[in-house]
């Protein structure tokens, strides 16, 4: 499989002024990201996520290493549309509405206006920011700046994305919609390298892990392979009262261990949706 | 989450009644707008003054000037300057009366220190003093401008009614030995406008404050030369007035003793 | 559908700086207004002087540069370091200056929509004449002394229609008994008048024969009071009047100067300092240079309100060094954004 992001070695110091000691916010790791993958990239605040990231979208400048992006240098002009990047925080230009902010995007994209506004046109309302209309978007919820963000990263159809905290502040119909999103430019052969702090979303949606420490790699490889044990679990669900404790009675004989037998409950989110929009719970239907 | 519109009610009442209770004076908000535009103003209003000077007209020079003392309008000492520069201009070259233009000019000026007199707080009787001077100053400049005044008792009668202000506000010694040895410049004024008698009542004045003088010598000098005067104006054509032609204090009244 | 041009940087910060200035340039107008009648109170008798109105035609320009430049810095995220959301138009913009410039040129355009009414219409009601005329500041001779027994001084004039000639020399020291200076003046050998001269910087005003002039002379007729005709102590005002429209419009375009100069130490400045450090020095400068009088503007504004030709009493080389300050900051402030952060 081609590979869509790639690194060797790839360091990042922060250099210290004063009597301010340098900071090694990325030290040198390597890395291959194939075609059509999502990865996703684990650690805590200050790990090196978003350094990464930037240098990945030619905003930050390795001090050593190298990394290439469709195998071109992360700075190359020709990644500007091939290569989107969703930075974390609030939206720049917070006094236009989103269609003018995505026309703004459109045309350093150079894309045509007319494709610019019916492309901006589809992700409003795939994002649910249609209703939005003119209001300026810094009166926008942190969820709808993090729909926008994405609506401008996704604009240029990009080939990779680069995404830091695509989730963050959003519901949990928004999070299903952009991970929806993700699936479907991972099975149209998109690259998605996501930051985040959602471990259940990560494991929901990502191919791939890495796991950042102090700028250090910790770990890194497929989710099956990092999460994956020897042993096996059983879970069992349908079963009446009585067929449940035979069940759980063989389980004991062959030497197994029961952790519980519980009564069947609702998955939260379905019970989230039933209460915001009235809908039945998921199981019930 | 509604607001209650009372707080507002009461706010607006209470607006209400403060403005009916001491309604807004225009003079403290002149003075509350000059105390936040002076700082930032100031050191450009004197750069402002400069080039006024340097390549505008009089007319903007001296509204550059007005400009000044109005955030500083406690400047009595500027008052003064910008005042006596107006009136001591000189006349433009294409004047066809001279003695008009000084007139004119002189008036604009005493309007100015007039003006000035609200704010001078403690200085205001210096202010008069310098007043009562700048007439007979503007005479010298302009000798036209005598002419213009003579009827009315020329610049010393001037300089008497702003002596008289300033013994009012600062009955000083100084104050009233000024308005004593005036004496002579306001005779010799008021017997040019033909007002005989009352240049005559000038000179009793002077003589009677003559005992105020602290220098006792001075006094009786002085006495003994108004003393001469006033009886020559009186007729007695035997009083012997070569002291009094001798002295360059009463030149002004030489022109009337012959 | 909106227009390619409206969706670029130049035209959003326009649109952005136009939406934020425009309210505070009105209320600027308006105190300004107020300010006049409460603090400039007339002396009657003291004649008019629109040029001494400069401080109510300064504020609300001042303001409109201000809020323009305030509102170019903050919305341009690239203007700044350290600003939210900066990552993501950083990569969507070409140049070496990341828009950067666009944002400059919109602010400029922005504050030149804001100010032409207020250089024209406001200034006609400060007392602005209707007609603006040129006056012309004529070199000083190699020896500018003019003192009994001195050679006259002769300016070039070059063949202009004139309407007056103002004199305004320093005077020194008499040389002997006090007697003021008499000094003929002569158009082309042609006496037009006589000035009598007693002090420094006193202000004389001839009036001129409305034909062509080549050379203007001065001679020494009488007096005691030598007189010293150094630069700007000579003035011609040429007899045609042009309009105080384009005045007023030129004098707009003058005060783009110091705002540009402002924006573009600002951008020097913001390519590693802050916001609030970057509009510190904007603001710091555009004061300087426009109430400090400090560049050219200062001067325009006075121009306009004497009714003098911005033009001629602000050539385009008194702009050259508020040009070459601002040209030099802008490509200092390229090489420093040039590259990625390291």
């Amino acid at each position: 499989m081609a590979t869509a992001i790639s690194a060797r070695q790839l360091a990042v110091t922060f250099a210290g002024r004063g009597k301010r000691a340098a900071v090694p916010a990325l030290q040198p790791l390597d890395l291959d990201v194939p075609r059509g993958r999502i990865v996703g990239v684990l650690g805590p605040n200050g790990s090196g996520k978003t350094t990464l990231l930037r240098v990945l979208a030619g905003l930050q400048a390795p001090t050593g290493g190298t990394a290439t992006v469709l195998d071109l240098p992360p700075t190359a002009r020709a990644l500007r549309r091939l290569v989107a990047f969703q930075p974390e925080g609030p939206l720049p230009l917070d006094v236009l509405s989103a269609p003018e902010f995505l026309a703004y995007v459109g045309a350093e994209l150079d894309l045509p206006n007319a494709e610019s506004d019916a492309r901006a046109a589809r992700w409003l309302e795939r994002l649910d920011l249609r209703h939005a209309g003119r209001r300026r978007v810094r009166t926008f919820s942190t969820g709808m700046q993090r729909r926008l963000a994405l609506a401008a990263a996704l604009l240029g159809e990009p080939e990779v994305l680069l995404l830091d905290e695509p989730t963050a502040g959003l519901d949990p119909f928004g999070s299903a919609v952009v991970m929806q999103i993700l699936r479907e430019r991972a099975a149209a052969g998109g690259t998605v390298l996501m930051a985040s702090h959602h471990l259940l979303e990560v494991e929901e949606i990502c191919d791939e892990v890495l796991v950042l420490q102090g700028g250090k790699l910790r770990a890194r490889g497929p989710l099956a392979t990092l999460l994956g044990t020897e042993a096996r679990s059983l879970v069992v669900r349908g079963l009446d009262a009585t067929a449940m404790d035979r069940l759980a009675a063989t389980a004991r004989e062959l030497g197994g261990e029961v952790l519980a037998v519980e009564p069947q409950r609702r998955h939260l989110f379905a019970l989230f949706r039933q209460l915001a929009d009235g809908t039945r719970p998921e199981a019930e239907r | 989450m509604t607001r209650h519109p009372l707080p507002m009610v009461a706010a607006a009442g209470c607006m209400a009644l403060a403005w009916v209770a001491a309604p807004p004076q225009p003079a403290v908000g002149q003075e509350l707008a000059a105390a936040f535009v002076r700082p930032a103003m100031l050191p450009f209003v004197w750069s402002s003054l400069e080039e006024a000077g340097r390549t505008g007209d009089d007319a903007e020079y001296f509204a550059r000037a007005r400009q000044l003392l109005e955030l500083m309008p406690a400047w009595t000492d500027g008052h003064t300057v910008f005042a006596f520069r107006l009136a001591l201009a000189p006349a433009p070259a294409d004047a066809t009366d001279p003695g008009g233009d000084a007139w004119q000019r002189l008036q604009v000026a005493l309007a100015w220190l007039e003006g000035a007199r609200a704010t001078a707080g403690t200085r205001e009787a210096d202010l008069l003093l310098t007043m009562a001077f700048l007439p007979e100053v503007a005479v010298l400049q302009q000798p036209a401008l005598g002419e213009r005044l003579r009827a009315s008792g020329g610049p010393a009668a001037l300089a008497d009614h702003y002596l008289a202000a300033a013994e009012q506000l600062r009955g000083s010694p100084a104050v009233r030995e000024a308005r004593t040895f005036l004496a002579p410049k306001l005779a010799a004024g008021l017997l040019a406008a033909g007002d005989r008698r009352q240049a005559m009542a000038v000179l009793d004045t002077a003589i009677e404050r003559s005992f105020d003088v602290r220098d006792r010598a001075l006094a009786g000098e002085w006495r003994q030369r108004l003393l001469e005067v006033r009886r020559w104006l009186d007729g007695d054509r035997a009083v012997d007035l070569a002291a009094v032609q001798a002295d360059e204090r009463f030149a002004a009244l030489w022109a009337h003793l012959r | 559908m909106i227009g390619r041009a409206w969706r670029r940087p130049l035209a959003l910060c326009c649109r952005a700086c136009l939406a934020a200035a425009w309210l505070p340039t009105l209320a600027a107008a308006g105190l300004a207004v107020l300010l006049q009648a409460m603090l400039a109170v007339p002396l009657p008798g003291l004649a008019d002087a629109p040029g001494a109105r400069t401080p109510w035609l300064h504020l609300p320009l001042l303001v409109a540069a201000a809020a323009c430049a305030a509102r170019a810095a903050a919305f341009w995220p690239l203007v700044a370091a350290r600003r939210q959301g900066a990552d993501l138009v950083a990569r969507l913009q070409r140049g070496p200056l990341r828009g950067c410039g666009a944002a400059v040129a919109g602010a400029l355009l922005a504050q030149f929509v804001l100010t032409l009414p207020l250089a024209t219409v406001f200034a006609r009601w400060l007392g602005a004449p209707a007609r603006a005329v040129v006056v012309v500041e004529l070199p000083s001779p190699p020896r500018p002394l003019l003192a009994a027994g001195q050679p006259p001084l002769t300016f070039a004039l070059g063949g202009r229609r004139l309407r007056e000639v103002h004199l305004r020399p320093l005077a020194g020291p008499p040389t002997g008994a006090f007697e003021p200076a008499t000094v003929e003046v002569r158009c082309d050998g042609e006496r037009i008048g006589t000035a009598t001269l007693a002090e420094s910087r006193q202000h004389v005003r001839i009036a001129a024969p409305p034909r062509p002039v080549q050379t203007l002379e001065l001679t020494h007729a009488g007096g005691t009071v030598p007189l010293l005709f150094g630069p700007g102590s000579v003035t011609a005002v040429e007899a045609a009047e042009r309009s105080a429209a384009w005045n007023g419009t030129t004098a707009a375009v003058v005060w783009l100067l110091p705002s540009f100069v402002a924006l573009a130490v600002a951008l020097l400045c913001g390519a590693h300092a802050a916001l609030p450090t970057a509009l510190t020095a904007a603001f710091g400068l555009l004061f300087v240079q426009t109430v400090g009088g400090a560049g050219p503007a200062d001067a325009a504004v006075r121009a306009l309100l004497r009714g003098h030709w911005v033009g001629a009493t602000v050539p385009f080389s008194a702009w050259l060094p508020s040009l070459a300050a601002g040209s030099l900051a802008m490509i200092v402030a390229m090489l420093l954004r040039r590259r990625p952060g390291r």
